[in-house]
């Protein structure tokens, strides 16, 4: 295709728009693999950028010989896997019935969901709730609560809308129930939609910390960044008492090589389904 | 479906109309607050102290006759590396001593996260899981407990079991057990725990630049003035090669903190008790008279280049701010009283690796007041609160787990640690052993069981924050303890930190609803105000700083006043 001198130019400015959002992006990340690298003198007198001075894995060593940092890691794994499944299994049996025109109360169910989207009852009555039907300091109580989003849910409703009526029929012509018809015709055809929900299910749960610190109060169910908030926040206060008999304080680059070792994990799962992503999320968008 | 999204979404849209309209309200006048209504309000009635409780079957002296049972709340700040806060080598020395010295088992330490208690705190209160003896930092929640009912009135205990409760009275004093007293119906749903410093805020500035460039030590604020210029104007010769990284006087986006002493020399000293209640409900002083002038002051100098150009976009627990510190860009600046030389800051010691063994930061007091003298603000003597949740089935066995918390041999074992492991006694002072995990893991390893979750271990003996007192051991811990520090800076500090220091005037005359939720949206908008204003040009400084003045008035501000005053001519009528 031959392209005018003004589209090569829009051409430029695109790509230096996204260039410069790259750099946004990517900076801060560099910025901290740097920070997690280096000696504290070094950090202290501002001299890190993007390169490491004085390198020092002592950091990393720390986190990763620590029980507590590796053992929640992987139960940050596991947690994030199960409430992956759970919620495509909500998700889906949510989304696929109200596609149904036919369905009773479809209205009530739309609003229903959507109304809590808007409005929540806050942390008490969610506390009573939990407490009320035996979750409360319980492991499920990390996957079970959220394990539904209402806006995921309607992305796949809408998915689901633009699969053909045609399909549905003919396989209804054949004697197949609703069940079958998920199974063997939405399901298959949905793979692009359920990779991206899958990934914002993860992203979501790999990052949530604030379930933990409210409703569990046994140290070895929390999550990685529940220890790293609690880690950040200890570096970050300043309480009026002074300290004299010492006790030894964690350390800035500690705390860098926390963030990376609680940001990898999740940066390496993106690659994998990059290529469902953007179909997934635009397919859906033509109805709703 | 489309019409109930619509409908939902005008609802939205007219509670947001209808939020910012109620912001646009007419604003209050700044003037002083009225009095109130025409009759002078009625006194109230003395509160009565309860009975001595002479026996009790349940008792034998102190000690009880059946085991009691109770939970204890403690705070959790993830300290690393650290053990367990709710189970470690201390938890378990409480644990024994309160099975020896009362009967009490503690059968749990629940911990919660200190810097979110505020949040779960209400979480437990409602749904009946709070521990028994249970602490927290903030006023303005446990007020709001005490109004929801939801916690013990206190009064009966301390007063009816003064004669068994020693360690507690004598540690705390009627000044702190009756500090949350209520002045209609003498009950006490919360106890105050002692701050055993009540130092707050000094003013440090380098003394080697003052040596190098011959300048006196500066005693007023224009001297001070001076100084900040002479550093700015000798910047090449004082930081050679980093000239441009001067920065002669340091303040952060908390100017209302950080250059407190600099704005309350500027406060009227002849403000009364009441005007001093009245208008002092901000940490920050913002609502006192006099303060306009203070941060004007302040513009004038951001304007000549003598405050930290980037002040307003760093917090005070940004790493940067302490940094420029330690790499000695910073001529003055004003923080906790002994700063520059804690142990954990270790300002002093890096100032002195990079910028030579001279260089030091020095307490002064340069801002004279309208009388002559420095006037500053201490705090109190209050510090955290004790209370005890209605779901607490024992209260009485509780309050003996606070005497017990309160005993002198106690606080030593607990604040010092385990003798020969933390520390060793030298010249009858202890000074604490330091461990490296980089030159001796093996050691190190072998010392992180003893080590203190927290400073003194303070969340384990909460009735007390900072040094206790009444024991030449941890007494004399003070002025020798700062590794590296030259005792005589200490003293400076402590004797510039009190000089004309002033306890600003706090009663309980009862809950004052208008705080109540307040504090978030007042402050942000005090700092909004102090930032904006410093960073005004001098021309429109004074626009700058009314209109914020007049916003924050609006949104709170003046209500509390009112009420605040309202609430003292009742509790002290005629004054």
């Amino acid at each position: 295709m031959i392209k005018s001198r003004s589209t090569k130019l829009g051409d430029w400015v695109i790509a230096f728009v996204c260039f410069i959002i790259i750099l946004i992006c990517i900076l801060p990340l560099i910025n901290i693999i740097a920070r997690s690298l280096s000696n504290a003198d070094a950090l202290m007198r501002g001299e890190v950028f993007l390169l490491p001075k004085g390198w020092n894995f002592t950091a990393y060593q720390r986190v990763l010989t620590d029980s507590k940092y590796t053992w929640s890691l992987g139960w940050t794994a596991i947690l994030t896997v199960m409430g992956v499944v759970l919620s495509i299994i909500m998700t889906t049996l949510i989304a696929y019935p109200l596609i149904y025109d036919n369905l009773k109360g479809r209205t009530l169910i739309n609003v229903a969901a959507i109304f809590t989207m808007y409005f929540s009852a806050g942390t008490i009555p969610m506390y009573l709730l939990l407490q009320g039907i035996g979750l409360y300091n319980t492991w499920p109580v990390l996957l079970i609560p959220y394990c539904l989003s209402v806006f995921n849910m309607i992305i796949m409703r809408s998915f689901f809308y633009g699969v053909p009526d045609s399909l549905r029929e003919s396989a209804e012509i054949d004697g197949a129930g609703p069940v079958r018809i998920l199974i063997s015709i939405y399901i298959p055809l949905s793979t692009s939609v359920i990779a991206t929900l899958s990934l914002f299910y993860a992203v979501g749960r790999w990052n949530s910390y604030t379930d933990a610190l409210f409703f569990m109060r046994q140290e070895q169910f929390y999550p990685i960044q529940l220890l790293l908030y609690n880690l950040l926040n200890a570096l970050q206060q300043i309480d009026p008492a002074q300290e004299v008999i010492k006790t030894p304080g964690v350390t800035e680059t500690l705390k860098m090589a926390a963030v990376m070792f609680a940001t990898v994990p999740i940066l390496l799962i993106y690659p994998w389904l990059q290529r469902y992503f953007v179909t997934g999320v635009t397919l859906g968008s033509e109805k709703g | 479906m489309k019409k109930a999204l619509s409908l939902l979404l005008a609802a939205l849209m007219l509670l947001a109309l209808t939020a910012a309209c109620a912001a646009d309200e007419e604003l209050p006048s700044i003037a002083p607050p009225s009095a109130g209504g025409d009759d002078p309000p009625p006194p109230l009635p003395s509160p009565s102290v309860a009975e001595i409780v002479e026996e009790d079957p349940d008792l034998d002296g102190v000690f009880f006759r059946d085991t009691r049972q109770i939970s204890v709340l403690v705070f959790d700040r993830s300290t690393d590396p650290g053990t367990p806060a709710g189970d470690n080598i201390y938890t378990d020395f409480l644990k024994a001593e309160a099975l020896k010295l009362h009967n009490i088992e503690v059968t749990e330490y629940v911990t919660v996260s200190r810097w979110d208690e505020q949040d779960i705190i209400p979480m437990w209160l409602a749904g009946g899981d709070c521990p028994d003896v249970c602490v927290t930092y903030n006023f303005q929640a446990i007020q709001e407990y005490a109004a929801m009912d939801a916690v013990h009135d206190l009064a009966p205990l301390v007063d009816g079991y003064r004669d068994r409760l020693p360690h507690m009275w004598d540690l705390l004093t009627e000044s702190n057990i009756y500090g949350a007293r209520n002045p209609e119906t003498g009950a006490i749903y919360w106890i105050e725990t002692m701050l055993a410093n009540n130092l707050r805020l000094n003013t440090f500035i380098r003394e080697d630049w003052l040596n190098a460039l011959n300048l006196p030590i500066p005693t007023t604020t224009q001297q001070f003035e001076d100084a900040l210029v002479a550093f700015r104007d000798n910047a090449e010769t004082l930081l050679p090669g980093n000239a441009d990284r001067m920065i002669p006087f340091q303040i952060n986006s908390d100017p209302g903190w950080t250059a407190q002493n600099l704005l309350a020399s500027f406060i009227s000293t002849g403000l009364t008790t009441k005007e001093h209640y009245a208008m002092g409900y901000d940490s920050r002083l913002f609502m006192l008279p006099g303060i306009k002038e203070g941060v004007r002051l302040l513009n004038k100098w951001y304007n000549m280049g003598l405050i930290w150009n980037d002040f307003a976009i760093y917090k005070a627990n940004d790493s940067i701010v302490d940094d420029n510190l330690s790499i000695g860009y910073v001529g003055a600046f004003q923080h906790n009283w002994d700063y520059p030389y804690r142990a954990d800051t270790n300002i002093t010691n890096i100032l002195r690796e990079q910028a030579g063994p001279e260089a030091t930061y020095l307490a002064i007091n340069p801002f004279d007041d309208d009388r002559g003298g420095y006037q500053k603000f201490l705090g109190n003597s209050f510090d955290r609160k004790i209370f005890f949740p209605k779901t607490n089935q024992d209260p009485k066995a509780s309050i003996f787990y606070v005497d017990m918390i309160s005993r002198p041999e106690i606080l030593v074992f607990m604040q010092l640690g385990v003798e020969g492991i933390n520390y060793d006694v030298v010249d009858g002072v202890p000074v604490a052993r330091n461990y490296s995990a980089d030159d001796d893991p093996a050691a190190f390893e072998a010392y992180v069981p003893y080590i203190l979750n927290s400073v003194y271990n303070i969340d384990l003996t909460p009735v007390i924050n900072g040094f206790y007192a009444g024991n030449p051991l941890t007494a004399g811990a003070y002025a020798t303890n700062y590794s590296g520090i030259e005792p005589r800076l200490i003293s400076e500090a402590i004797e510039e930190g009190r000089r004309d220091g002033f306890v600003r005037p706090n009663f309980n005359v009862g809950e004052i609803t208008s705080e109540s939720g307040k504090s978030a949206v007042l402050d942000d908008k005090r700092d909004t105000t102090f930032n904006q204003s410093i960073i005004a040009s001098p021309d429109a400084f004074d626009s700058t700083f009314d209109t914020g003045m007049a916003d924050y008035l609006a949104s709170g501000g003046q209500a509390i006043i009112d009420e605040r005053l309202e609430r003292y001519e009742r509790a002290f009528p005629g004054e």
